[in-house]
């Protein structure tokens, strides 16, 4: 009640600012795309006379603080013809515009009188944002275009390997990015283990990823945030877009539901791989199903000038079955309902409700069902307030529900009667957040981003819990007593502050320097010990055994823009520290263990590192090149022999790799023809060798003394592609000028085209066997002698057709 | 768990290989390794000591044949050993009982004392009947490729059991690192329950073959060993392989804590049956 009451004192407050300076007037709008009326976050808002600047925020919403007067005001985007409007400001006033996309022959002459220099001027740093058309660019494995993949190559992302789920950034595990779909937490980002992503690029609008310098409206993980945009649909007309490829089909609709007021789109696509299985002759591998699905879903519709909602949603599932007697499926659910009001030209909120949910299931009728399932449920209040053109500041509240179901199986078929069925306790937890922040102009040169984030997590009953014996391990000899909490009782309380803190210096009209602090905390630590992440890991809530994790991180960098703002350049280092890193005792058993505590570690992370990257985002030639030298290391030293790896030094980490080198490209070799090639070397991850081996029961046993402190062989890997266009792109563009010029004539039909283009797509193109592993067995042939091999997990090449087509 | 993890990888059904490469590993300090145990069957009993060796050592692993090895009892049996060949010492008259802890004490040529945390011989229901079946009277499915399974009936005693399953082909153990069964009864419902035609290896069988299957009752440290033993001998370098970590046996140095001593000696029941394919 407190929070709602609290939204509600906001809420009056905010209505009661009026422009308090008599001599200044707002200008205020949003920016759209001409031709299909989605907004456009990020756009630069440029006052000619005065060079003052704003750049639109996540909804598109802009506002500056301007005395009366004629202007001319300069809208920018990238990919974006530059809009110029002249405006006479005497009060308050709103321009909404339209930007129209670039034609393609325009685009080298346009280039060079573009100032688009936010990588230099903004005081944001370590993140990237990836537009989705940019992401089709890259050579895409199997033709499937992927989100996360791209944004593997990306300096400071690593991963374990081939087919693993999730990504490392700047040393930071997998479960510790916060990786957010139209706002909806997404639990579990991977299809098929991990070789496919959940987001369907169809649907996607654009990513951002902030490997540091986090803004205080994002907290709950300490490493990164991948805030991924679902598009809105097209307000101008119906249109669609599609494809079928090796691995799955696409089909997106989107259109109007009043023409500038409203639109929808909706995205499918599932996988056939179970199509071909069924094609066997083989009764054992047709009866076998696997395939994963989407469904993206989203409307939004203008009240007014100052009103305007969104609904959101998001349904993926993989399948698995083995015939009729088992079966694994696993997916996320997210749906978000948003309200965007401008109180004012000053203010503007965004208001959100958000169910998001992962589950799992996996049994047969004939044996037992084992699910899992995570919940939550979130209200948050974000506001963006246009003090001046000096301050800008965010402020918001969050409040969040979880319930975790961390496991129940039912016995089935003969198995009822002889084994019990038995469920896990379920978790509860609230977990809310305030935060504000200011971004201040003090100068031309320098623009300081403060921010301060407070947050609560409260593990709340109904819960039992076990009490185990000091100055012993927990194990469940040491049990001592249980504790029951009722129901809203609170098992722990864990609260604290998150100071994020960015300077940008400008050196001049090219250059700036920049610096970061960031504290981060974390309330859910995913639990999982193999190698890649699981679909069937688990998330764990702090606990009176399991503190929040907290990460520190400083970074630092120099940026520099080259050639009229056409490439910028980068050099960042950072250094990060963590505390309460989970960790597990050797051979521990994580699933469906009523003693889970009895199994985990705590322990401290370091990552520091360097990273390089120049990058095009416009003309003919897009891409980039990046370098990354870091380093992320572990330490476990408990108190007791068995909660200590490595004999309690520091390890590196799974995913640490000295070296990453990317260079990604794309090149329009004619209207019609673009090609894109992405080649990636990075030193191997860390392994452990075995120190020895002995005999025992008649088994060969390699002996591990300390861990990781080998590497696999270094992966490097070449991937190209070729895209074709059957209808010309300039057509196109002029086409879609000629319908937006011609809208306000309503007899004029438009007409729909259709376009078709055809991708041929080649992952590691010179088939080198990449290492994923080396493992260390007993010879299958002859049980005395020992065996060392080397895993390639896609150690060929492995080429894709793609058919797309939109109208 | 790991039972389940095959079934995950068959989605890696692209392009996957394994290829074995020659690599250069260095060598850690020696290790002492016990292994033995004693059972309610009629002794001698033996215990192999061994040193560990390099990885890529393609000789026998060295043996240790000059040490003291003695075991004693609960019921105050002491028992010293007397070295036989390959490492291996036996015992002269210690019978294994129901109940009682045993313990084995080892002093090497260095002048280093070992010893083993007590171990008990724990009872074990009996294996009621054992036939072989085919994959159509087993239901078919795509479990199971052609050849006949062991099924067996038995008995499961009340309380918390821990078990081996050891299956044996023409009386020879199947030993790989996959044939490793190790259980515990904790779901199972209940008192005294009868396992009615429960399938107990997925390894198939010949029509001439005589199978034997072993229960070996396990203590709760025994049955901890015997899983790392499964989870570090089955590693194979795939996404789902769980961290190397030394396997913590039940010996331990007397005079240094911190000295890693690798094995474990057991104490167990053995329930036995054999039977050959009946049409």
């Amino acid at each position: 009640m407190r929070f709602i009451a609290l939204i509600v004192a906001i809420f009056i407050f905010l209505s009661t600012i009026q422009a308090q300076d008599d001599q200044k007037y707002s200008l205020s709008g949003v920016v759209m795309e001409a031709s299909t009326g989605e907004t456009l976050p990020g756009a630069a808002v440029i006052v000619s006379e005065t060079g003052a600047s704003a750049i639109t925020n996540l909804y598109g919403f802009y506002s500056l603080q301007l005395p009366a007067g004629d202007y001319t005001i300069i809208y920018k985007f990238v990919g974006f013809e530059n809009s110029s409007q002249s405006v006479s400001i005497s009060s308050d006033t709103k321009l909404d515009v339209e930007l129209s996309e670039e034609a393609i022959q325009l685009k080298e002459a346009k280039v060079s009188s573009r100032r688009l220099d936010q990588n230099v001027t903004a005081v944001e740093m370590s993140s990237t944002e990836l537009d989705i058309e940019e992401i089709k660019k890259i050579p895409a494995f199997l033709g499937e275009v992927d989100v996360i993949k791209s944004i593997q190559l990306l300096p400071g992302v690593t991963t374990v390997g081939e087919g693993a789920s999730g990504f490392n950034v700047r040393g930071g595990s997998i479960d510790q990015n916060l990786v957010l779909l139209d706002e909806a937490t997404v639990f579990s980002s991977s299809h098929l283990l991990g070789f496919f992503s959940v987001f369907n690029s169809d649907a996607i609008k654009d990513v951002k990823l902030y490997k540091g310098g986090i803004p205080a409206q994002y907290g709950g993980r300490i490493s990164s945030v991948l805030d991924v945009r679902q598009k809105e649909g097209n307000m101008k007309r119906f249109s669609g877009r599609g494809g079928i490829g090796f691995v799955s089909s696409r089909l997106t609709l989107e259109g109007p539901i009043v023409k500038d007021k409203g639109s929808f789109i909706i995205a499918g696509r599932r996988s056939y791989a179970d199509v071909f299985l069924r094609m066997s002759n083989n009764d054992d591998i047709n009866e076998n199903i696997a395939y994963f699905y989407d469904l993206n879903a989203k409307a939004n519709y203008k009240l007014n000038d100052n009103n305007r909602l969104f609904l959101s949603g998001y349904f993926g599932r993989d399948v698995f079955k083995f015939g009729e007697a088992f079966g694994f499926d696993w997916g996320n659910t997210t749906s978000t309902l948003r309200w965007n009001h401008i109180f004012n030209d000053k203010v503007f909120l965004n208001l959100s409700g958000i169910y998001s949910n992962y589950d799992y299931s996996l049994g047969g009728p004939d044996f037992f069902v084992w699910t899992s399932r995570i919940q939550n449920y979130n209200i948050k209040a974000d506001f963006n307030y246009y003090h001046n053109e000096k301050h800008k500041i965010d402020f918001g509240v969050q409040g969040t529900w979880y319930q975790f179901y961390p496991g129940k199986v039912e016995p089935k078929g003969d198995f009822v009667g002889v084994f019990d069925g038995f469920e896990i306790d379920v978790e509860r937890a609230l977990e809310t957040a305030v935060y504000v922040s200011d971004e201040y102009k003090l100068n031309s040169r320098i623009t300081i981003l403060g921010g301060l984030r407070y947050g609560t997590f409260m593990n709340v009953g109904k819960a039992t819990s076990f009490v185990y014996e000091d100055g012993k391990p927990l194990s469940e000899e040491t049990i001592i007593d249980t504790v029951d909490y009722s129901s809203g009782e609170i098992v722990k309380f864990y609260h604290g502050f998150e100071p994020r803190l960015s300077v940008k210096f400008g050196l001049d009209s090219v250059s700036s320097i920049k610096a970061s602090y960031m504290r981060t905390r974390q309330n859910l630590q995913l639990v999982s010990n193999t190698t890649s992440g699981l679909p069937l890991d688990l998330w764990k809530a702090s606990d009176q055994f399991i503190s929040p994790v907290i990460g520190d991180q400083i970074a630092a960098g120099y940026f520099r823009n080259f050639r009229n703002n056409t490439i910028e350049g980068s050099v960042e280092l950072y250094y990060k520290w963590m505390q309460n890193v989970l960790d597990y005792k050797d051979e521990a058993e994580l699933f469906l263990n009523e003693v889970l505590e009895t199994e985990l570690l705590s322990g401290k992370g370091r990552a520091y590192g360097l990273e390089f990257m120049m990058r095009k985002k416009s003309g003919r030639a897009t891409g980039w090149l990046s370098y990354t030298l870091a380093k992320t290391e572990r330490l476990v030293d408990g108190e007791f022999d068995e909660e200590r790896i490595n004999s309690g030094d520091w390890y590196p980490s799974n995913y640490d790799k000295r070296h990453d080198v990317t260079f990604v490209a794309a090149y329009d070799i004619t209207d019609r023809l673009n090609c894109g090639m992405n080649f990636t070397y990075s030193t191997g991850r860390p392994v452990t060798f075995p120190d020895g081996k002995y005999e025992y029961g008649g088994l060969v046993i390699p002996n591990y003394s300390s861990r990781n402190q080998e590497r696999i062989p270094d992966y490097h890997r070449l991937d190209l592609s070729a895209t074709w266009q059957f209808k010309d792109k300039k057509t196109k563009v002029e086409e879609k000028v000629d319908a937006i010029a011609t809208e306000e004539q309503p007899k004029k039909k438009l007409n729909i085209h259709w376009e078709h283009s055809l991708t041929l797509s080649i992952y590691n193109v010179y088939a080198r066997k990449n290492a994923y592993s080396i493992s260390f067995e007993q010879s299958e042939t002859d049980p005395t002698q020992t065996e060392i091999s080397r895993l390639s997990i896609l150690g060929t090449v492995l080429p894709a057709l793609t058919y797309n087509f939109n109208f | 768990m790991k039972r389940l993890l095959p079934l995950l990888a068959l989605v890696i059904f692209f392009s996957s290989c394994k290829e074995v490469i020659d690599l250069e590993i260095d060598q850690g300090p020696v290790r002492l390794v016990v292994d033995g145990m004693i059972t309610d069957e009629p002794g001698p009993y033996s215990v192999r000591l061994t040193n560990t060796t390099s990885f890529t050592d393609e000789n026998s692993v060295p043996v240790v044949d000059d040490a003291l090895v003695i075991l004693k009892s609960s019921i105050d049996e002491i028992d010293t050993l007397n070295y036989t060949a390959d490492g291996v010492y036996q015992t002269n008259f210690i019978q294994g009982g129901y109940g009682i802890d045993y313990q084995l004490y080892i002093q090497t040529i260095d002048g280093n004392e070992y010893e083993t945390f007590p171990e008990e011989i724990r009872p074990m229901g009996d294996i009621d009947s054992l036939v072989l079946l085919d994959k159509e009277q087993l239901g078919g499915g795509s479990f199971f490729v052609d050849g006949l399974y062991p099924v067996i009936s038995y008995v499961e005693l009340p309380g918390t059991d821990y078990v081996r399953w050891k299956t044996y082909r023409n009386d020879t153990l199947l030993n790989a690192p996959s044939d490793l069964s190790i259980e515990n009864d904790e779901g199972f419902i209940g008192d005294t329950i009868y396992v009615d035609q429960r399938p107990i290896s997925f390894t198939p069988f010949k029509e001439t073959d005589k199978v034997t299957i072993e229960r070996v009752s396990l203590t709760r440290a025994a049955h901890d060993f015997w899983l790392s033993v499964g989870s570090q001998t089955s590693n194979s370098g795939t996404p789902f392989d769980t961290p190397p970590a030394p396997i913590k046996g039940n010996v331990y140095n007397i005079n240094d804590s911190k000295d890693l001593v690798l094995g474990f000696f057991g104490a167990s029941s053995v329930k036995r049956i054999s039977a050959t394919y009946q049409q």
